[in-house]
């Protein structure tokens, strides 16, 4: 500085004042000094101290993070046709600001793609930098929109769940929501697999949110779902889902329910729930709609059960098919007095006539003669005390309780499906180890997927009961659709196994017992008898012109296993028994 | 004396005084591109910052060749120029307003400048007579009051604009030049005091005026926010405390080193408010980083320290005090424009010396540069 110090100026001229003395400079200099010395120590903060916060929010606020939506997976079944695809299609967005005429634009873009032109004035006229005008367009609409070249309005690729036979087998493969995440059934099941991951687009814009041309800084691709190839037969799917309905319809029914499952090996066929809906269009649909019945609701199984409760009497070596029980007209036990369904007189029956004229007071004694233990041993080993592993989101098992929360007369009302519940699949599962020989075997969706998934079902295999029960089990539940109450579940040329059941439903009301005139009508069963290939269940939920599964349910299952057989070319086998094939009382 | 012509002339230019202020103006200059190079304007506001520079070379020039303490004799003049300059915007068909603020001298719709700016300069002048007749002695309440009533004056007109922050700037030049002009300390803890209760009242007084005329009336509500938003940034985000999140978020976002000259995220994308006049400084810290920072407050303090050592080397004191009072405005508009954008002061529209576009203050400025000049070449007698 060439200014002399102050201390050292020298003075000249005649000025009538004189400068002042130093000291007032000095304060006016430790002022200066102060002054820029905090605003330099503010700085230290906001630039060094504070800057990578600062860094982050300046990030922040000029990035816009857009996602890629992969193309989801496409599902197909056993034969591969397609059962949900990804069409292609286009999300249309906007920016706000750089719409000149809004009005106009609003009134072309419902011209486009339809829709109510207030609507999209509405998101036009919105203070944001960017907005959703409609998402995953048809391709040819949007393309149409995209010629007009209205300033402002962007398109992206994007991706459409359809489904293209609308409500085949839509309580298994669920839906999507809008941003294609599965939501439900198989689609939120498969989800990691199907989903694929999304791919990110990172790009700056400016204060008015508007993207800045070059300024993409980071681009990840999208990665595809993978595809995956179900168990279920569409055919047979379509033929269930239309046999169902027709009985729901006849019977006045509420709900209802059938599985069509391959007892080898567990692998499901078909599943078909009553009510049902459009994935297409979820969002109209009813919600009772989208329950996957089979899986998801229990019921308590009334006389079905008593399969299971034979089959544990001749395991366990207690009697034979043939052995004979001396039946009062009704039976007390508990304190509670047991009822045939259909008054009658004490007779003398097989084990074989318990079930086929499904006594309640037959089954009684064979769970006498068993006990609680062992009656809680066998249902335990045919799994009613556990899920089914089945491959599909929120699976539910009944109750069966263990023997010590047993009331006095719990022994005797679970032989017949009292005081127990199961889901159709548990019992599914159940009845098909007396099908395939003896094990219990994992239901299953899941035939392959292209890529390798932790999700997939465990395919386990556990012996319930003796290949030796279950061929005799097989007999007798063939006299229940020859000469018992499951005629109607006849199949011509066929040996057909199974069981009715009109099982009480319990009431919803909150009080113990069950509700009047409500029940459950169904039939299970299996054929070819010698060999089975096919497992049906038929539930038939509150059917209010007949109450009896032989009536109600059993029809169902025969129409259903004639078109198995034709459609898997199943050869009609030898008679299993040597007693007559025709259809009995 | 056997001096050449050009020793004589280098006699009269306080050599430092220049290198920093062409320093500053070279930052600036460069500061200015970096902040309009991405406006569609762009290059024509570079254009224009640069004819402000050119233009102000002609108030620098007069005012170092006016022998300064002819201006003592001019106060009457001085006066009623001065008023007119801060009144005129208010005469019909002359003035222009900007955010609310008639602060424009505007004929048939051209912006020419605004005349608050080199108001300035004549009101150190006058100033500087004032305290200079007094002696340096300012130091009784008569004196004081005295000296007040000329700012009281000239802050009164301006408030007619009304432009709250250059009333601010006059108040602290006045309070420098008083600390050189003998006001006691006392004296300042007492008009702090009374200032506070005066701005007390007044706000009280405009809230009870607005509730009677049942709308905004006095003080406006965006110069009311631009004063509470200090103390609470809470009220109103999306104006005055948006633009200083935003001036914030673009000087720490810029750490030690910076993003680069013109690689500012945030100025580019048009986040920041006036990025090129009000909150030049922004658009430094974010591109240039605390180091760019440092650098444009060491060349002010070269500035000021040089300022100060032309006052003490005054052969008078009235050309002390005008020396004073350009370094009191500079000094007060420097901590207050970084201050602003770093949130320590108030939101209000005083730009950086020598570093923000806009030509009525690059002007104002280089003109005080010359008041500087002229108390310089005249340190050992008028003429010599």
């Amino acid at each position: 500085m060439s200014a002399p110090p102050a201390t050292t100026r020298r003075r000249r001229g005649a000025g009538k004042e004189r400068p002042q003395p130093a000291g007032r400079f000095s304060s006016l200099t430790a002022m200066l000094l102060v002054g820029l010395a905090v605003v330099a120590a503010r700085l230290v903060y906001v630039q060094v101290v504070k800057g990578p916060e600062y860094a982050e929010a300046a990030s922040s606020q000029r990035t816009r993070d857009i996602t890629i939506s992969p193309e989801r997976g496409f599902i197909y079944d056993r034969e591969g046709e397609v059962l949900a695809e990804s069409m292609e299609a286009r999300t249309i967005y906007a920016v706000p600001d750089a719409i000149k005429d809004k009005p106009a634009a609003a009134a072309a873009i419902a011209n486009a793609i339809g829709g109510d032109p207030a609507r999209y004035e509405e998101k036009l006229f919105k203070d944001s930098g960017f907005v959703y005008v409609a998402r995953k367009v048809d391709v040819a609409q949007a393309e149409a929109l995209k010629e007009l070249g209205i300033e402002g309005l962007g398109f992206l690729e994007d991706s459409r769940r359809v489904y293209p036979s609308n409500e085949l087998a839509c309580q298994v493969l669920g839906f999507v929501g809008v941003d294609d995440e599965g939501l439900s059934g198989l689609e939120l099941y498969y989800e990691e697999l199907l989903g694929g991951a999304p791919g990110r687009l990172i790009g700056e814009r400016d204060n008015q949110g508007r993207p800045i041309p070059g300024g993409i800084t980071l681009e990840e691709a999208a990665v595809d779902g993978e595809d995956i190839v179900l168990t279920i037969d569409r055919d047979i799917q379509y033929q269930t889902q239309v046999a169902l309905d027709e009985a729901v319809e006849r019977w006045g029914a509420k709900a209802g329910s059938v599985i069509v499952m391959d007892p080898r090996n567990g692998e499901i066929l078909a599943m078909a729930s009553y009510p049902e809906f459009n994935p297409n269009r979820f969002g109209e649909g009813d919600e009772a709609a989208y329950r996957n019945r089979a899986i998801v609701d229990t019921y308590e199984p009334g006389s079905t059960i008593k399969s299971l409760t034979a089959a544990a009497v001749i395991d366990a070596g207690l009697y034979g098919p043939e052995s004979m029980f001396e039946l009062p007209s009704t039976i007390k036990i508990g304190g509670r007095t047991i009822h045939e369904s259909h008054d009658r007189p004490t007779v003398s029956w097989t084990l074989t006539d318990i079930v086929t004229q499904s006594s309640n007071v037959g089954a009684v004694k064979l769970g006498l003669a068993l006990g609680e233990e062992d009656l809680y041993g066998y249902f335990s080993r045919f799994g009613l005390t556990e899920k089914t592993g089945v491959d599909f989101p929120g699976e539910v098992k009944g109750w069966l309780g263990t023997p010590d929360s047993w009331s006095p007369s719990s022994l005797a009302t679970i032989t017949f499906g009292q005081g127990v519940s199961v889901t159709p699949l548990q019992l599914a599962r159940a009845l098909g180890a007396i099908a395939n020989g003896g094990n219990l075997v994992t239901p299953h969706f899941l035939k392959e997927s292209s890529a390798p998934t932790d999700k997939a079902p465990r395919l386990v295999t556990e012996r319930a009961i003796s290949e030796e029960t279950a061929r005799q089990m097989r007999v007798v539940l063939t006299d229940v659709v020859n000469e018992g109450t499951g005629s109607a579940a006849a199949v011509p040329g066929y040996q057909v196994a199974g069981k009715t059941g009109t099982a009480q439903k319990a009431r919803t009301d909150g009080k113990a017992g069950y509700a009047q005139g409500k029940y459950v009508a169904s039939f299970s069963g299996f054929l070819p008898a010698e060999d089975p290939r096919v497992l049906i269940i038929v539930n038939i939920d509150e059917p209010s012109n007949s109450i009896y599964g032989g009536t109600v349910a059993a029809p169902t299952f025969s129409r259903i296993a004639a078109y198995c057989v034709d459609h898997l070319k199943i050869p009609p086998g030898s008679p299993v028994t040597g007693e007559s094939q025709a259809p009995g009382q | 004396m056997n001096k050449t012509t050009g020793q004589r002339i280098l006699d009269k230019v306080n050599v430092p005084l220049v290198a920093w202020v062409a320093a500053l103006l070279v930052y600036g200059t460069v500061m200015v591109a970096s902040a309009t190079s991405s406006m569609s304007s762009g290059n024509s506001m570079l254009l224009r910052h640069l004819f402000g520079i050119g233009v102000g070379l002609a108030p620098l020039v007069v005012a170092w060749f006016i022998d300064y303490t002819r201006l003592r004799g001019w106060q009457g003049p001085l006066i009623a120029f001065g008023a007119f300059l801060l009144i005129s915007p208010r005469i019909p068909g002359l003035g222009g307003t900007a955010k609310g603020a008639t602060s424009w001298l505007e004929i048939a719709g051209v912006r020419l400048f605004q005349p608050s700016e080199p108001a300035k300069l004549i009101f150190i002048v006058i100033f500087a007579a004032v305290i200079a007749n007094m002696k340096g002695r300012v130091d009784t309440p008569s004196r004081i009051t005295k000296a007040l009533l000329y700012l009281a004056g000239a802050v009164f007109l301006i408030l007619l604009q009304p432009d709250l922050g250059t009333g601010m700037v006059f108040v602290a030049i006045a309070m420098v030049m008083l600390v050189v002009g003998g006001m006691k300390a006392k004296h300042f803890a007492f008009l702090a005091v009374a200032a506070a209760v005066l701005v007390g009242a007044i706000l009280g007084v405009d809230a009870g005026l607005d509730q009677i005329a049942g709308r905004d009336v006095g003080l406006k509500d965006y110069q009311k926010n631009r004063l509470l938003v200090f103390v609470n940034p809470d009220i109103d985000p999306t104006d005055a405390g948006y633009n200083l999140a935003q001036s914030k978020i673009a000087i720490g976002s810029g750490g030690l080193t910076g993003k680069g000259l013109g690689s500012g995220t945030q100025s580019n994308l048009h986040f920041i408010p006036e990025r090129h006049t009000d909150f030049i400084f922004s658009v430094l810290g974010e591109e240039l980083g605390f180091f760019g920072a440092v650098l444009l407050l060491g060349l002010y303090l070269a500035l000021l320290l040089t300022a100060l050592a032309i006052a003490t080397s005054s052969r008078d004191l009235y050309g002390a005090l005008i020396a004073t009072g350009v370094l009191g405005m500079w000094l007060f508009q420097i901590l207050e424009n970084v201050g602003m954008t770093v949130g320590m002061m108030p939101i209000t529209g005083i730009p950086l010396p020598f570093m923000s576009f806009g030509s009525s203050s690059m002007v104002t400025n280089l003109g005080a540069v010359g008041l500087l000049l002229s108390v310089w070449s005249r340190r050992y007698g008028a003429g010599s």
